[in-house]
């Protein structure tokens, strides 16, 4: 039983994982949750089902054309829904701008699809490739961020757009990379939910909002520890559905809450703390 | 225009006035406000059915309730930076909905049906909706009132520059908690409306899409005023109509056989680019539109050179 719930949960975990890495990078660069990362993999995952099952192409090169594809809405949203809001003090628009990609590609999809999920004919046990995979894209983009030039354009952006451009920067290019990439990585997490669930038009929205909620509770900026989260409430949902003690929804939304508020919480604290030292030192 | 959509026009505005106010006031986008509706709907309704409170007190309990609702990310907001009120506030309503889908004397996952209309008989349906009319009107005299008031002035303050509002004596949360506890209570009131109109009540009517119909009326007139939420309305529920939308549902039909699926009932498809529509709707008025239509107004009426100072 054990067994069987921490095995569950290592699956599901991966899953949340490898969906919560895109909204984590986009986060690191912008400060913004890019939403519409559930209607990519919904996206993805519908490329795949019409490229393998009505064009009839092999599956690997049906996942390419995901990749490129995906990549290429990432970045279409990038440029009409988020490029003007980039410079703005108000973060909060672009997670709103965010939402309302999602709403209108989701009944697109939902208009021409229908609301029926639909399975694909072919089968894979992705079993542990799902951990390889993880772990796979996690040293890739570690290695990305941290060890090549672009990484540190990225965190250049990140850290202040103004001075990065004086250095010669081009932002706008970060920025369309960033979101080719992270939209890219949105097609590994549509075919794994493909295979098992089939896709309808919610899919991507349902696990986007577990995803945003790995990030969430991982603390948003970094890609370990959004993995770690995405375990995390994977053994918690599980833990859930077995006992029956609270529905799996309530759990995740608990958790995202509380994360919030303890970030809120600490980040107060530090406030206090300062001020504190301050009188203390006569300032 | 039928009766139900002025019927739904009016639960609308009137949950859109209170947010309009935390908009344009304390800069906060409240993207849970439908579970404000929510808890306001079902407390009124569960009351009205198990306690058979008169519907008079059933609606005062109602928008009690959804001002408590309200009030609960406000607590925080001084803490909240960036996205967090929005993500809070949004995972307060996902929270709500869940706890009413758990809960046996809301319906649960069901609908909760035959909740007692405000007034019998076969005019019943259009006498309530003009008790809530002249609510609505209250509603807007009210907040015309409190958009001329001092207390207005120090809202914006508590939003655009908290320091300064601080340094003149003011507590910032007791302001904020004002301006939320006014938005819940007009929430609430729409919401103890909804349950007596339409007698019946189920959590997907008070989703994700219906907070954004709320957020974009407000966008669409104008953060923080009266006047705008009624030009929102129109806008937000009037223009998709206007659209060929219809004629659109052949060509995505022709779109789905060409991808090789069976396409989707037309009524399905129109409502879903209605839904569309709307998001499309949320993303041109945040990237266009930040102050609404009625700085247009108001330009019209005070042209350059003679423009109140």
């Amino acid at each position: 039983m054990f067994w069987d719930i921490l095995r569950a949960s290592a699956h599901l975990g991966a899953k949340i994982s490898l969906a919560a890495i895109p909204y984590c990078l986009v986060y690191t660069q912008l400060r913004m949750f890019n939403f519409a990362f559930g209607e990519v993999i919904t996206f993805g995952g519908y490329v795949i089902y019409i490229l393998v099952e009505h064009l009839h192409w092999p599956l690997w090169s049906a996942v390419c054309a995901a990749l490129l594809l995906s990549a290429l809405l990432g970045v279409v949203i990038e440029r009409t829904a988020y490029r003007r809001l980039m410079t703005t003090p108000d973060r909060h628009l672009l997670l709103v701008s965010s939402i309302g990609v999602s709403i209108a590609l989701q009944n697109f999809y939902q208009a021409v699809f229908g609301s029926r999920t639909v399975y694909p004919t072919f089968s894979l046990d992705l079993g542990s490739c799902v951990w390889l995979v993880l772990t796979a894209e996690l040293i890739a983009l570690l290695w990305v961020l941290g060890r090549t030039p672009f990484g540190s354009q990225v965190a250049a952006v990140a850290s202040n757009r103004r001075l990065a451009q004086l250095l010669g920067i081009n932002p706008g290019f970060v920025y369309t990379t960033v979101f080719a990439i992270a939209s890219a990585l949105a097609v590994p997490p549509a075919l794994i939910e493909i295979s098992e669930n089939g896709i309808a038009p919610d899919t991507g929205f349902q696990l986007g909002l577990l995803a945003f909620a790995a990030a969430v509770l991982g603390g948003r900026e970094s890609l370990l520890q959004t993995a770690a989260a995405g375990f995390f409430l994977a053994l918690l949902t599980q833990l859930a559905q077995v006992t029956g003690v609270l529905n799996e929804r309530l759990v995740w939304v608990l958790c995202v809450i509380g994360a919030i508020l303890f970030s809120a919480g600490r980040r107060a604290l530090r406030h206090y703390l300062k001020i504190r030292r301050g009188e203390d030192s006569g300032e | 225009m039928t009766l139900s959509l002025l019927v739904r026009l009016a639960l609308f505005g009137m949950a859109s006035i209170g947010v309009t106010f935390l908009l344009g006031c304390l800069r906060r986008f409240p993207l849970g406000f439908a579970a404000v509706l929510s808890i306001g709907a079902y407390t009124a309704a569960c009351l009205r059915i198990e306690a058979g409170w008169p519907w008079w007190a059933c609606v005062a309990a109602g928008s009690l309730a959804g001002a408590v609702v309200s009030v609960v990310p406000a607590l925080f907001d001084k803490a909240l930076v960036g996205d967090e009120y929005v993500v809070l506030s949004w995972m307060v309503a996902l929270g709500c909905a869940e706890m009413i889908g758990l809960m046996e004397v809301t319906g649960g996952q069901h609908s909760l049906i035959g909740i007692p209309p405000l007034f019998g008989g076969a005019k019943g349906f259009g006498q309530g909706a003009q008790v809530l009319y002249a609510l609505f009107m209250g509603v807007m005299l009210l907040a015309w009132l409190f958009r001329r008031s001092r207390s207005y002035q120090e809202a914006r303050l508590a939003g655009v520059c908290p320091k300064s509002l601080a340094v003149a004596g003011r507590s910032v949360l007791s302001v904020s908690l004002q301006v939320h506890w006014m938005a819940g209570l007009c929430g609430g009131l729409a919401g103890s409306f909804w349950g007596a109109l339409y007698q019946t009540l189920h959590p997907s009517m008070f989703g994700l899409s219906e907070s954004v119909v709320i957020l974009l009326i407000c966008l669409v007139g104008g953060q923080g005023e009266p006047l705008g939420v009624v030009v929102g309305l129109l806008v937000v529920f009037l223009v998709p109509d206007l659209l060929p939308l219809q004629r659109m549902a052949p060509s995505l039909a022709w779109l789905s056989r060409l991808l090789g699926v069976d396409p989707p009932d037309p009524v399905v498809v129109v409502n879903c680019l209605h839904q569309a529509m709307l998001g499309l709707l949320l993303v041109a008025a945040i990237l266009w539109m930040q102050r609404g239509m009625m700085p247009f107004f108001e330009r019209g009426w005070h042209p350059r050179g003679c423009r109140k100072v």
